[in-house]
């Protein structure tokens, strides 16, 4: 049996990130296709890589990109369930609580000021790693910035316009932290899981 | 899918069928199995199994497992539980679908 080496698997892998497949995560079950088409070809007809590589290309490179092109909802689903079974455990509760017990016990000085900062904290915790990292761009962690944006927004949208901003106390916005360190530690344990599996390779 | 709009309404029972007699599987080894079980005459693209994986993955029947195999990390789908339980209801849908389909095609010439 024909295996790519590692020269041959990197050719794919800038391939399909030169043909706009960007993320990480999408490419690499798109790698492990095209290498293991490839390596059946070369043993059935003899040819070498590059012959056949261009080959598989001419004629399944449109449907290979329509996969990852597609916006596929069941994504969205997997990381909001995702989210909402971390809402629960053991670390976000406890940094939850922490977090709660500081605001308890510290006097604090305006609810609308923490509510404010509040509201920005998705630009801290994942569109700053994002740009640092930018070079390992993944497709879930954008998503996980919207999930983060959409519920300050819209909560802010539900107190200010709509309920009024008297309604704001202390249980409604660590209802907020909640939601938000369940966000962001979602976001990391999928980073550091695909990390950790792609420095096997 | 490349032959016929047909099929498209039964890929995610094709692949929980294929599952159900495999431990895990992974993507390409799924389309190779399909072509080799229908002779050739099912082509499952790209475009319609991953997002159909994914799909399956999201409600629950399947789950996924990555490892490393020959310099590549390989994602491999196996049935969860639900996946499981799921099949066994999809594929009775799916005959009693196939016998429908017949008793239109294939009417039983009435006595009378």
């Amino acid at each position: 049996m024909i295996k790519l080496g590692q020269e041959e698997l990197e050719f794919i892998d800038n391939y399909l990130k030169n043909s706009g497949v960007e993320y990480i995560d999408v490419r690499l079950e798109m790698l492990d296709h095209v290498a293991s088409a490839v390596e059946i070809k070369m043993k059935e007809e003899q040819t070498d890589f590059y012959e056949t590589f261009k080959a598989y290309m001419v004629v399944n490179k449109k449907e290979l990109l329509k996969s990852s092109t597609k916006y596929s909802w069941s994504i969205d689903k997997t990381l909001l369930l995702m989210i909402f079974r971390n809402l629960f455990d053991l670390k976000v509760l406890l940094t939850f609580t922490i977090l709660a017990g500081v605001l308890y016990f510290v006097n604090v000085f305006s609810l609308m000021k923490l509510y404010g900062a509040l509201i920005l904290s998705p630009l801290f915790y994942l569109l700053v790693p994002s740009l640092i990292y930018r070079k390992f761009k993944y497709s879930f962690f954008q998503r996980f910035a919207v999930y983060g944006m959409i519920t300050n927004y819209v909560t802010q949208y539900l107190f200010l316009s709509f309920l009024g901003k008297e309604q704001i106390n202390i249980y409604v916005l660590l209802c907020i932290v909640w939601i938000n360190l369940s966000i962001a530690f979602s976001a990391y344990k999928k980073v550091k899981d695909y990390n950790q599996k792609l420095s096997l390779t | 899918m490349s032959n016929s709009k047909l099929y498209k309404g039964s890929l995610s029972t094709i692949i929980l069928k294929l599952l159900s007699k495999e431990d895990k599987m992974y993507g390409y080894e799924i389309t190779q199995r399909v072509k080799e079980l229908t002779k050739g005459e099912l082509k499952i693209t790209e475009g319609a199994l991953y997002p159909a994986l994914h799909k399956l993955e999201a409600d629950g029947l399947l789950e996924v497992e990555m490892q490393k195999v020959d310099n590549r990390l390989r994602k491999y789908y196996k049935l969860t539980q639900k996946g499981t339980t799921e099949t066994v209801s999809k594929l009775q849908e799916l005959e009693r679908f196939m016998e429908t389909m017949n008793g239109l095609i294939n009417p039983k010439p009435s006595l009378g």
